[in-house]
């Protein structure tokens, strides 16, 4: 014992990593990741470090906590599944049950949302909406919820919403008006930076990146992009900065609420954009299989259809990572990727849903990203990402009858010219 | 075939120190005492083959070739000293040279060469000179030179240090019964993972996320960067560099310190100093050393007129240079030190007053500058950073001011850790009280927070990274 106490670093250390190590044992397969026992992994206890780096308890912990703390004995599986459960905002869960049920649930689904304020506003505006939706077509901001049937219950929420910000979506209205029984089809074009003035773009990294050093979209453009975002959590990170609803009757400039922070469904079904771009799909790689990936993202895609009708959705295919990157990384392979956006390519639809694919301007003759392009293989430079706004304004989908209106003036004799520069 | 993660060889890496280094332990101290430099010479081999396999043929080739002709060293053959010390060099170089321009070829610099040479030629000039009376043999000299807290990035301990080892001779602990045994172990692991820990923490609480911030600067582009953030850049890189080293070598030493050898200082908290000069005696002092005691000194050191000082001065700096790298921007770093070393020590040396001014402003301004032209190989990446600290040069492609801001944001805690430290009194009073039990326990919470921060990249691909 004295021997103990006078090691005390070592023994401490010995001891708490014995302890870890039984704990990383006894956690495997239950909320610790299965893993193979191999000299390539890192040693066991690193499951209950990890555990702790993202700030929950180790397993045993836990249990003990359970044991002590509650009165009904859950086993830890059902534990670990209501503490997800509980974290998840109230919010999140009625926008996805309400996305699917019919018009007439929308009480039902309201009633799980935790705020009392929302839960009047969007009785009463969803039910409205519901019996518009049989209706005529008005022409204000309730109009978007009529063309699309299946949508009202979901945009129950949205309505309280489109009041607050009415001003904002002027413009997706004014297209909707001009539109009329003529067939409209969706083109691509090159157009002028104004474009951009009502799209959002949702990505990772990168997108962070070209929200960051492309000065012609700053300020015009929306972003709801955030480093190491993936297609999985659009529903649960939240990270979107956004006015608060306020509450029915208050008249606030939208500039003067203050502003809370919610995921990017939540903020769609808030603010309505005429053009939705992501490019999601990197941090993925390492994960699931190309189908399980391109069956959530077309999940993405089905719900923002439902949050936005009018958006059209851009899916831009994920970039390449340089030559160098792709031929030493397990992961991060351009073959891998390419593969991927086969498969997303195949979700565009045409009509509502599109594919573009940026690689074109910046892969170098290997189908890699160019080497000078990037410093860490994998992001732009801050002077690259010129490249890929380039490549977006010369492959942007407008409507037909739009065309001359964002039509660059300098180039509107020279349209294939700038396609060639990318070869 | 048996697969080990390569990252084993990293000291912060949780495999080498729940794996390689309890079972290392456990071998080196429990097996018969008269094994332990066996045990350590092929624990040291293993360790060098997890790291770089292909490499270690190399390594005992030189081993070998060193031993055979240590005996005419021994023997003060001229002929054979500089017969070694040339072929080590040349082995250094060629290696040096290849990898610097001969990238097509695929060669890479073998791990921890730039080390295991220059011990080997110490050892060589020691023995010469009669420095290293008793011979050791065979095995405890090879241990000597692969052993492997030292092999892939010093310190470059001397053979007189290594000779200090009573464990390892099994001369402290032949006649002690199991108890006394054990607990003399303990107390030589003990005192070795207080400075572990200390460098653990440095490593990875401070100087991995510094390389983090330093790649995001990088990723942006050294042309598109903004001043503030260029100049926050000079004080990210010069901390990270000092963190990672010295908290490198402080688990290297730790190490050492278990394995029964003694203390070996390579960091003496050089931004205190009064001048360059001073700066490089106590910043990775056993490189200094070894330039001061195998070049400088024997080529006549400072006692033969100021010609020969400058000359013996500038050939230092020049193969200090060279052992950097071969790169240009190696020579320039070399070439700007040793203008401002001549400078303190011939211009300023008559003005005590001035000497002082002019010697912090070095310490402190310049030589985070130098540290940059340090960092960057390419010609192109040098001339866009510099141009962006001193913006009159040129104007920035696409930049954001507000990067400054951003990457503030993100890591201020890790760069007011890191400008805390340079302090002289935190460290010291762990290193004075590393006896006193509270103080241990402050450094086991210590170790764990930093096993928990590591634990994070682990199995990460991308080591730190995530997009």
């Amino acid at each position: 014992m004295k021997i103990f106490f006078q090691h005390i670093l070592s023994m401490g250390i010995m001891v708490i990593a014995l302890l870890f190590t039984v704990d990383s044992a006894f956690g495997q397969g239950r909320v610790y990741e299965e893993t193979e026992y191999s000299l390539e992994n890192p040693p066991l206890l690193a499951s209950s470090l990890q555990t702790i780096a993202d700030g929950e308890a180790p397993y045993l912990f836990r249990i003990i906590g359970e044991k002590i703390f509650s009165d009904k004995l859950n086993t830890p599986d059902n534990a670990s599944d209501n503490q997800s459960e509980n974290n998840n905002p109230g919010s999140e869960v009625t926008s996805g049950d309400a996305a699917i049920s019919e018009g007439g649930n929308a009480e039902g689904v309201e009633v799980s949302s935790g705020n009392a304020e929302e839960i009047t506003g969007g009785n009463g505006i969803g039910i409205t909406a519901g019996n518009a939706g049989e209706g005529s077509m008005i022409s204000d901001g309730n109009a978007d919820i009529t063309e699309n049937g299946e949508a009202t219950g979901g945009n129950a929420e949205q309505g309280i919403s489109e009041e607050a910000v009415q001003n904002e979506q002027t413009t997706g209205d004014a297209v909707e008006a001009i539109e009329e029984n003529v067939p409209d089809n969706y083109v691509l074009s090159s157009v002028t930076d104004d474009y951009f003035d009502d799209a959002l773009f949702i990505g990772d990294s990168r997108t962070v990146g070209l929200s960051e050093y492309c000065p012609e979209l700053n300020g015009r453009a929306t972003f709801y992009s955030k480093v190491s975002l993936t297609i999985y959590g659009l529903d649960d990170k939240e990270f979107v900065s956004v006015p608060i609803v306020p509450e029915e009757g208050m008249d606030i400039p939208e500039d003067q609420l203050p502003r809370e922070k919610v995921t990017v469904f939540e903020a769609l079904s808030r603010k309505q954009f005429a053009k939705i771009y992501i490019m999601l799909g990197l941090n993925e790689l390492g994960s699931g299989t190309g189908s399980s990936f391109t069956e959530a993202y077309s999940n993405v895609i089905n719900q923002i259809r439902e949050l936005q009708p009018d958006a059209i959705i851009i899916i831009q295919g994920i970039m390449h990572v340089t030559h160098s990157k792709s031929s030493k990384d397990r992961v991060f392979k351009n073959s891998t990727i390419n593969e991927r956006n086969e498969m997303l390519k195949a979700l565009a639809d045409g009509e509502h849903v599109f594919y573009v694919d940026m690689n074109e301007a910046t892969d170098d003759a290997n189908g890699g990203l160019t080497q000078d392009l990037s410093f860490d293989n994998v992001h732009l430079k801050a002077k690259s990402y010129a490249l890929w706004y380039d490549y977006l304004k010369n492959h942007a989908y407008v409507r037909e009858s739009q065309v001359e209106q964002y039509k660059p003036v300098a180039e509107a004799q020279e349209e294939a010219a700038p396609e060639e520069k990318s070869e | 075939m048996l697969q080990i993660n390569p990252n084993m060889i990293n000291f912060s890496d949780l495999s080498f120190i729940f794996r390689f280094l309890p079972i290392f332990l456990i071998a080196y101290y429990f097996l018969p005492s008269r094994l332990r430099p066996l045990i350590l010479l092929v624990g040291s081999l293993a360790f060098y083959a997890v790291g770089d396999l292909k490499s270690l043929v190399i390594l005992v080739a030189a081993v070998i070739v060193n031993i055979f002709i240590s005996y005419g060293c021994r023997k003060h053959s001229k002929i054979c000293l500089f017969g070694i010390v040339t072929l080590d060099i040349v082995l250094l170089l060629s290696f040096k040279f290849l990898a610097g321009y001969g990238s097509g070829i695929g060669i890479g610099l073998p791990l921890g060469i730039s080390f295991f040479t220059f011990k080997m030629v110490s050892f060589q000039a020691d023995l010469y000179a009669g420095r290293i009376p008793k011979n050791h043999g065979f095995i405890c000299v090879a241990a000597y030179f692969t052993m492997f807290p030292q092999v892939i990035s010093g310190p470059i301990m001397r053979y007189s240090d290594f000779e200090k080892n009573s464990m390892l001779s099994g001369k402290a602990d032949r006649f002690l019964v199991f108890k006394d045994r054990l607990s003399l172990y303990l107390d030589k692991i003990e005192e070795g993972l207080v400075y572990f820990t200390l460098g653990f923490a440095m490593k990875v609480l401070i100087a991995d996320y510094l390389a983090m911030m330093w790649n995001d600067i990088g990723t942006i582009g050294y042309e598109s960067i903004s001043t503030p953030l260029a100049w926050a850049g000079v004080i990210c890189y010069s901390l990270n560099l000092y963190f990672d080293f010295w908290g490198y070598s402080l688990m290297a030493a730790g190490i050492g310190i278990m394995l029964g050898f003694p203390l070996v200082r390579n960091f003496d908290h050089p931004y205190l100093s009064k001048s360059v000069s001073e700066f490089y005696r106590r910043w990775h002092m056993t490189l200094g050393a070894w330039f001061r005691d195998y070049v400088y000194f024997p080529m006549g050191g400072s006692k033969k007129g100021k010609l020969t000082t400058i000359r013996n001065l500038t050939i230092v700096w020049i193969l200090t240079g060279l052992w950097h790298g071969v790169t240009l921007n190696f020579i320039v770093w070399a070439g700007m030190l040793l203008m401002m070393i001549l400078c303190e020590k011939f211009v300023l040396v008559s003005n005590k007053k001035l000497l002082n001014i002019v010697g912090r402003f070095n310490v402190l301004v310049m030589i985070p500058i130098t540290w940059v032209i340090f960092a960057l190989p390419g010609k192109e990446d040098l001339v866009n950073y510099l141009g962006r600290m001193f913006p009159f040069w040129g104007i920035g492609v696409a930049v954001n001011s507000a990067d400054f801001g951003k990457l503030l944001s993100m890591y201020y805690p890790f760069l007011l850790a890191g400008l805390i430290l340079l302090l002289p009194g935190i460290y010291s009073f762990f290193a004075r009280h590393r006896r006193d039990w509270p103080v241990r326990l402050v450094l086991l919470v210590l170790f764990w927070i930093s096993a928990v921060f590591v634990s994070t990249k682990a199995g990460n691909p991308f080591m730190y990274f995530n997009f």
